[in-house]
C-alpha cells in the first residue's frame, strides 16, 4: 500500500458512498486510478466490506451486550464461534486473550431480550460461565466515530 | 430504492455510510475489549477518550463493570500505554483488559431489523 491508496481508503472511511470521480477530484488523480486501487484493495482483502452505520435506537434497540465468556478447558472454541454466529443478533464474536475466553457483541432491545440472548448461548456445550455487561450506545456495528478515526490513521500514513 | 435510502436517512435511521477495512493493514495490529471499575463522571472519561487515544467505542455500562471500551492500538506498548494514561487521569484501581486474537467474526447481516414487531 502506498500514499495513494492510503488517501483513497481515507476518503471511503468517511463517506464510502463517494464517487470515484469525487475522490479522484479531491486527491488530484484520475477516476480510473481510484478504481483500479479501489478493485485492488477488494481483491487483496484490504477493504472487507461497506456498511451502512445506524442508530439503533430508531429501530428499537436500546444498547448493545457484551457477553464475556469463558470456555471449558477442552473446549473447541471454533466449534463454540460458529454455533454463537448463529445466535439472532450476535453481530461479532472474537478469541480473546485475558479473562475471558470469548467475546461476543449484541444489540438489545430490553431485559427479556438479554435472558434470550444468555439463555441460546448458554445452551452451547462447552461454555462454562457468562459475564454480561450492557451498554447504552446504539450506533450499529461500531462506534460513531468509527470511520472518522480510521480515516485519520489512513491519512496519518498516507503523509508517513 | 434511493428514495427509500433517502427516507431512512431523513428518518436519522441510516447515520452514514463507511468501509470495514483490515485493521492491520490501517496499522491498527491490536484490538482489545477493556472493563474497569470506577467512580469517576462516565461523560468525562469518554470525553477523555476521544480526546487522547484511538479508542472507538467507549461506552458506560451496567454489569461487572462501570466503563467498557473496545480499543484499537497500534501494538502492545500502545495499548498499555493508552491504558495507564486512563488509569492515572482516573486514578483507577481495577482495569481488566481482553485482547483480541485472531480475526473477529463480523457478522453484521444477523442483526434483527425489526426488533419489537416479532415479539
Amino acid at each position: 500500500m502506498d500514499k495513494i491508496d492510503y488517501q483513497i481508503l481515507s476518503e471511503l472511511l468517511l463517506d464510502s458512498t463517494l464517487s470515484f470521480v469525487k475522490i479522484a477530484n479531491r486527491i488530484g488523480i484520475s477516476p480510473y486510478t481510484v478504481r483500479r486501487r479501489y478493485e485492488k484493495m477488494k481483491r487483496e482483502g484490504i477493504i472487507f466490506s461497506h456498511i451502512v452505520s445506524i442508530d439503533l435506537s430508531k429501530i428499537g434497540y436500546q444498547g448493545k451486550a457484551f457477553l464475556l465468556i469463558t470456555t471449558s478447558p477442552n473446549g473447541n472454541k471454533s466449534d463454540i464461534i460458529s454455533l454463537l454466529k448463529k445466535i439472532k443478533n450476535i453481530i461479532v464474536v472474537t478469541e480473546t486473550i485475558g479473562p475471558y475466553d470469548i467475546l461476543a457483541i449484541a444489540p438489545i432491545t430490553d431485559l427479556e431480550s438479554i435472558q434470550m440472548l444468555l439463555k441460546d448461548a448458554r445452551k452451547i456445550p462447552d461454555v462454562q460461565y457468562i459475564q454480561i455487561a450492557c451498554s447504552a450506545d446504539v450506533n450499529f456495528p461500531i462506534g460513531q466515530n468509527f470511520g472518522k478515526i480510521l480515516s485519520k490513521k489512513a491519512t496519518e500514513l498516507a503523509t508517513t | 430504492m434511493l428514495n427509500r435510502i433517502r427516507h431512512l436517512k431523513d428518518l436519522g435511521v441510516i447515520t452514514g455510510a463507511t468501509l470495514f477495512p483490515s485493521l492491520d493493514k490501517i496499522g491498527f495490529h491490536v484490538v482489545a475489549t477493556i472493563g474497569m471499575e470506577t467512580d469517576s463522571n462516565p461523560e468525562e472519561i469518554t470525553e477523555f477518550f476521544e480526546e487522547h487515544t484511538h479508542l472507538i467505542e467507549p461506552s458506560t455500562v451496567f454489569g461487572e463493570y462501570d466503563f467498557c471500551a473496545v480499543v484499537y492500538a497500534e501494538d502492545i506498548t500502545s495499548l498499555n500505554q493508552k491504558i495507564n494514561t486512563v488509569r492515572k487521569r482516573f486514578g483507577i484501581e481495577k482495569i481488566v483488559v481482553n485482547i483480541w486474537s485472531g480475526i473477529p467474526h463480523m457478522n453484521f447481516e444477523n442483526i434483527d431489523l425489526n426488533p419489537i414487531k416479532k415479539r
